[in-house]
């Protein structure tokens, strides 16, 4: 029998304690609890793509396979949260703002990050296994990492439609304590989800690399 | 440096700031009502744009889905604004909103789209949006702090 993952468990404490422990946003509703979801998500997928790129970057000095196998592991579970975030933040704007997507530049910014973690996939995927490919995600890699403070800024660089930061500011948080204890047990479990993720993959794709034909870094 | 580097910088660079001036140019993703001067809207005809602000207290007149309100910011600038639907639940006088549509020959604001914006605090109480009190509705350009 396989045993059920310790990240899930962490993450449906926090949705338990989001759903039923949280209270009820006063403006809001109870729609609110979508932020549970949401941020966690999108705060992890903007982590992951900057680790990512990191390891992108030290893979592209040192041209170690494993470094390689890093970001891509990440920017895998990276593209997987940002499609999480933009399918809950699409619920959640159309239950409280009344549409489903708009193109203000929060959400313009947070889409170019996925299709640039889509990219990464799909440049790796167009050129196999050698060493071009691995140069080349890297390099997009590094290029959607440049989008993460873009992403985080936008809504103070420009007019958007989307609400400013309500955490990651540098004023105190503008949310009640549990919340923002709930808000913060979620980025937890779900940034657990992601190394889990991201360290399972590249396990995998080692696996990989040493039964299959892999084109060693000098042979192109 | 090695050519391999040097093309990843210009390549990083060059798509950043694509990506940045792309946005920026794209930037005014709503006039506020203060903004729209007389020799504004004269420009504008009937020109679809989005206004943001703030649903005026008292302006508010529903019959049905028939909706009309008066828009304002922190400025002297007034929309009347006129929009057929159903809004969303947080639609409310003293509240965040923005609209799309254009403006029709008496100078009423036809909303084709009307949104919610809300503000980033969340609490238990029932809490006025901050997006009400602080000027973030103000005239030109969003101040850096908030």
């Amino acid at each position: 029998m396989k045993v059920i993952p310790k990240w899930s468990i962490a993450v449906l404490a926090v949705y338990i304690l989001g759903l039923y422990w949280a209270p009820t946003d006063g403006a809001m509703g109870e729609s609110y609890r979508l932020i549970y979801l949401h941020v966690p998500f999108a705060w992890n997928a903007l982590l992951g793509t900057f680790l990512a790129a990191g390891a992108a970057g030290i893979y592209l000095w040192k041209r170690e396979e494993e470094w390689d196998r890093t970001a891509q592991g990440l920017v895998e579970a990276s593209a997987f949260l940002a499609a999480m975030a933009l399918a809950t933040g699409s619920l959640w704007g159309r239950y409280t703002w009344g549409v489903w997507w708009t193109w203000d530049a929060r959400l313009t910014t947070f889409l170019i990050l996925f299709l640039l973690l889509a990219g990464t996939i799909v440049v790796r995927d167009m050129l196999g296994t050698t060493p071009r490919a691995r140069r080349a995600a890297s390099i997009v890699a590094i290029v959607a990492a440049l989008d993460v403070p873009i992403v985080h800024l936008s809504v103070r660089l420009w007019r958007t439609l989307h609400q400013d930061a309500s955490v990651l500011k540098p004023d105190r948080p503008s949310m009640d304590a549990e919340m923002l204890w709930v808000l913060l047990g979620g980025a937890v479990a779900v940034g657990w989800w992601l190394f889990a993720t991201a360290g399972a993959r590249m396990k995998a794709l080692e696996k990989v690399t040493k039964t299959d034909g892999y084109i060693a870094e000098g042979s192109s | 440096m090695n050519r391999q580097a040097k093309t990843l910088l210009v390549a990083a660079v060059a798509i950043g700031w694509l990506v940045f001036s792309g946005i920026k140019e794209a930037s005014v993703y709503f006039k506020y009502p203060s903004e729209l001067t007389p020799t504004v809207l004269a420009e504008l005809g009937h020109e679809e744009l989005r206004i943001g602000g703030m649903v005026a207290g008292g302006s508010l007149e529903r019959e049905g889905s028939d909706i009309r309100f008066v828009m304002v910011d922190d400025g002297e600038g007034q929309v009347l604004v006129h929009y057929v639907g159903i809004p969303p639940d947080m639609f409310a006088e003293g509240r965040g909103a923005v609209v799309e549509g254009s403006f029709t020959m008496e100078g009423v604001f036809e909303a084709h789209t009307l949104m919610v914006k809300h503000g980033e605090d969340y609490s238990a109480e029932e809490h006025p949006d901050r997006e009400n009190i602080r000027s973030d509705f103000g005239t030109g350009i969003p101040d850096p702090g908030g």
